[in-house]
C-alpha cells in the first residue's frame, strides 16, 4: 500500500470523515467500472458501489493493512456483484468454479486478428459501447471478472487469485478463455473489420 | 499454437514473464504472435475505453454521504456503562441512599401521624423515675410552650 493510501486508510480508521471521503471519491470510478462491467446496469452498479463503500466504512477497523485497501474493496464489490446477478438472474455463479461453461467450446487460442475498430471513434460511440458491453454479458461471470479485473484494473494474477480465492493457474485460464470468447463475440458485430481474404 | 505458448503469450502480454523469461520470448516472437498481441491490445483498450467513458461522471460519494448520515440520525443514544471498577462503590452509595431516604420517610410519617405539636402529652401523672428490665430508662419532662403545657419524654437504653 503506498504511503498516502495508508495514511488515508488509518485516518479513516480513526473516524476521520474527510479521509474516508477521499477514499471514496479515489476509487469511485474504479469500482463503479468493475460493477458496471460485471452487471450492465447503471443503476444496479451505482447501488453495489454505495453498499461496498458503506460496509468499507463500517468494517475500517476489522482491515488488517497488510493487502492494499484496492485489493480489498474489489472483493467486497465483486462479491456483491455476484450476488446480485445470483439473485436477479439465477445464474450459478462462484468464484472456486475452476472452468466457465464455455470453455469446452473450442481449444483454439487468440486469434491473429483485429477488430478493426477505431478507439477514438469506440469512445464516442454509444452504439458500439452498448456491443462491447453486450459482450460482456455474454460472458460466464467469473469469465467477465477475470477480464474486468485484469483489462479494467491493471490486478496481477496473484491480486485476482487473492479477490477471488482461486489459484493463479485458474486466474490463467479463465482470462485466456474470457478474451478468446470475447473476441469471438466482438469479430461477429457489424463494424468489426472483415477477415482478409 | 499449443497451451505452453498461448499462456507465454498471454504473460508477456499481462507483464507476468519475469525479464529473462521476456527477453527470451521476444526473441523468438513470431509474427502471428505480434498480430495476437496486437488483437489483445486492442480488445483491452476497447473494454477499458467503453467501461471507463460510462463511469467517468459517476458520483458515488453523495449517496453514500447520505446513508451514512440517516445511520448517524437513527442510531440509538449511546448507552455509558460504568466502569467495572466503580459498580461496587456506585451500588453501596445506592444502599446509603435508599435506606436514607426509608429513614427519612419513616420519620415525616411519624412525625404527620403523632403530630407532637398539636398533641401535648397529658398523662396526667407525675412519673418521676421508671424500671426497665434490661435497660436504663430516663424520665424527662418539656416545657411545651404552644399548648402550655409539658411534654414527658421516656427514652430508655438497652443495657450491655
Amino acid at each position: 500500500m503506498d504511503p498516502d493510501e495508508r495514511l488515508l486508510v488509518d485516518d479513516a480508521r480513526r473516524g476521520d470523515a474527510n479521509a474516508f471521503r477521499e477514499l471514496v471519491k479515489r476509487y469511485q470510478r474504479r469500482a463503479y467500472a468493475v460493477a458496471l462491467g460485471m452487471v450492465h446496469d447503471g443503476d444496479d452498479a451505482r447501488d453495489i458501489c454505495q453498499d461496498a463503500f458503506l460496509r468499507v466504512h463500517k468494517n475500517l477497523v476489522t482491515f488488517e493493512g497488510d493487502s492494499q485497501f484496492f485489493t480489498w474493496l474489489y472483493r467486497i464489490v465483486m462479491n456483491l456483484c455476484i450476488d446480485h446477478l445470483r439473485k436477479k438472474r439465477g445464474e450459478r455463479v462462484e468464484f472456486d468454479d475452476t472452468r466457465g461453461p464455455e470453455d469446452s467450446i473450442d481449444d483454439s487460442g487468440i486469434a491473429p486478428r483485429r477488430l478493426g475498430f477505431d478507439p477514438q471513434r469506440a469512445l464516442a460511440d454509444k452504439e458500439l459501447r452498448g456491443q462491447i458491453r453486450g459482450a460482456l454479458d455474454k460472458l460466464s461471470a467469473t469469465h467477465r471478472a477475470a477480464l474486468i479485473m485484469r483489462e479494467i484494473d491493471g490486478l496481477s494474477y496473484a491480486e485476482m487469485a487473492t479477490v477471488t480465492g482461486c489459484s493463479v493457474g485458474t486466474i490463467m485460464s479463465r482470462l485466456f478463455h474470457a478474451r478468446k470468447n470475447m473476441q469471438k463475440l466482438l469479430l461477429g458485430y457489424k463494424g468489426a473489420a472483415e477477415p482478409a481474404a | 499454437m499449443g497451451k505452453a505458448e498461448d499462456d507465454k503469450l498471454q504473460r508477456y502480454f499481462d507483464g507476468e514473464l519475469d525479464a529473462e523469461e521476456r527477453a527470451r520470448f521476444e526473441a523468438s516472437m513470431t509474427d502471428d504472435d505480434r498480430e495476437r498481441l496486437a488483437a489483445l491490445a486492442e480488445m483491452r483498450v476497447l473494454l477499458s475505453g467503453t467501461l471507463e467513458a460510462e463511469s467517468a461522471e459517476v458520483d458515488i460519494w453523495s449517496g453514500v454521504q447520505a446513508q451514512l448520515a440517516k445511520e448517524k440520525a437513527s442510531a440509538p443514544t449511546p448507552i455509558v456503562r460504568t466502569p467495572a471498577v466503580l459498580r461496587p462503590l456506585r451500588r453501596r452509595r445506592m444502599v446509603a441512599g435508599t435506606t436514607a431516604g426509608v429513614m427519612f420517610a419513616a420519620a415525616a410519617a411519624f412525625l404527620f401521624v403523632l403530630r407532637p405539636w398539636h398533641a401535648p402529652i397529658t398523662n396526667g401523672c407525675d412519673i418521676e423515675s421508671l424500671e426497665v428490665e434490661g435497660a436504663v430508662a430516663t424520665v424527662m419532662t418539656q416545657a411545651d410552650a404552644p399548648n402550655g403545657g409539658d411534654t414527658t419524654i421516656i427514652w430508655t437504653t438497652e443495657e450491655e
